[in-house]
């Protein structure tokens, strides 16, 4: 076994999660019963893809506060336009509106479709080996 | 400190207010005063580029990105953070050190807007 082949194991598993997770989290939203639900299910399906990145890189940041130096430090290395880090923050208030605030409907869509956006460059960057 | 209607002021000056408040560790008022600072970045990018500003800045946002300047996505990304701390400010719904991480990614935006630091 080589030595990075856990942090592989780990990333793919990960991967698998995060699509599974933005899978459920499109049939809730087509079925416009619960909202709130689907968004959550996003904002888990970003979380997975971080770890995936980050495990493919030897990384493992569990708290969320590790995941947004995790995107930070990506941001140093390559700077995107707009910045991991800052977007985020935009779908990150999926899981604020599912947990404490009911976002207008114009920023949760926002929030929805920055949510997607992040998810296909995170799987991207993975699927191009991190 | 005094409250001011938020025309009063400029997004630069809400963001020296904003980060005396954070120096003082009231991160939810910091947090309040920087989302007024994104709000009046927008409201003068508005006007300077002569496009329609109404409360729907989400619209500005993507109008503000259309001529292709910025990458996809640029202004709706800072606008949805400054709308994050907003939260935070109204709610309380960040720890002391997320609200740390989300006013120096906001204030990133206010800064690449401005030109100040």
């Amino acid at each position: 076994m080589s030595p990075n082949r856990p942090g592989r194991e780990k990333a793919a598993r990960h991967a698998a999660q995060a699509r599974e997770y933005r899978r459920l989290a499109d049939l809730l939203m087509e079925r416009e019963t619960a909202p709130e639900a689907a968004g959550e299910l996003l904002y888990a399906a970003a979380r997975q893809c971080i770890n995936a990145v980050a495990n493919q890189r030897g990384l493992n940041p569990g708290a969320t506060a590790a995941k947004r130096q995790f995107l930070t430090a990506m941001d140093e290395q390559a700077a995107g336009t707009p910045p991991l880090s800052r977007d985020w923050y935009t779908l990150a208030k999926l899981h604020t509106h599912a947990d404490q605030i009911h976002l207008p409907a114009s920023e949760f869509a926002e929030a929805w479709d920055k949510g997607q956006a992040f998810i296909d460059q995170m799987l991207a960057i993975y699927a191009g080996g991190g | 400190m005094t409250t001011e209607p938020a025309a009063e002021l400029t997004a630069l000056e809400y963001t020296r207010r904003a980060d005396r408040a954070m120096a003082y560790g009231q991160h939810r008022e910091a947090a309040g005063l920087l989302w007024k600072a994104v709000r009046a970045t927008f409201i003068g990018l508005a006007q300077k580029r002569g496009l329609h500003c109404d409360s729907d800045l989400i619209a500005l946002a993507k109008d503000l990105e259309a001529d292709g300047s910025v990458g996809k996505g640029y202004y709706r990304s800072g606008l949805g953070a400054g709308q994050y701390l907003r939260d935070h400010a109204e709610l309380g719904v960040l720890s002391a050190s997320a609200a740390r991480d989300a006013y120096k990614t906001v204030r990133e935006f206010i800064v690449e807007q401005h030109g100040e630091s």
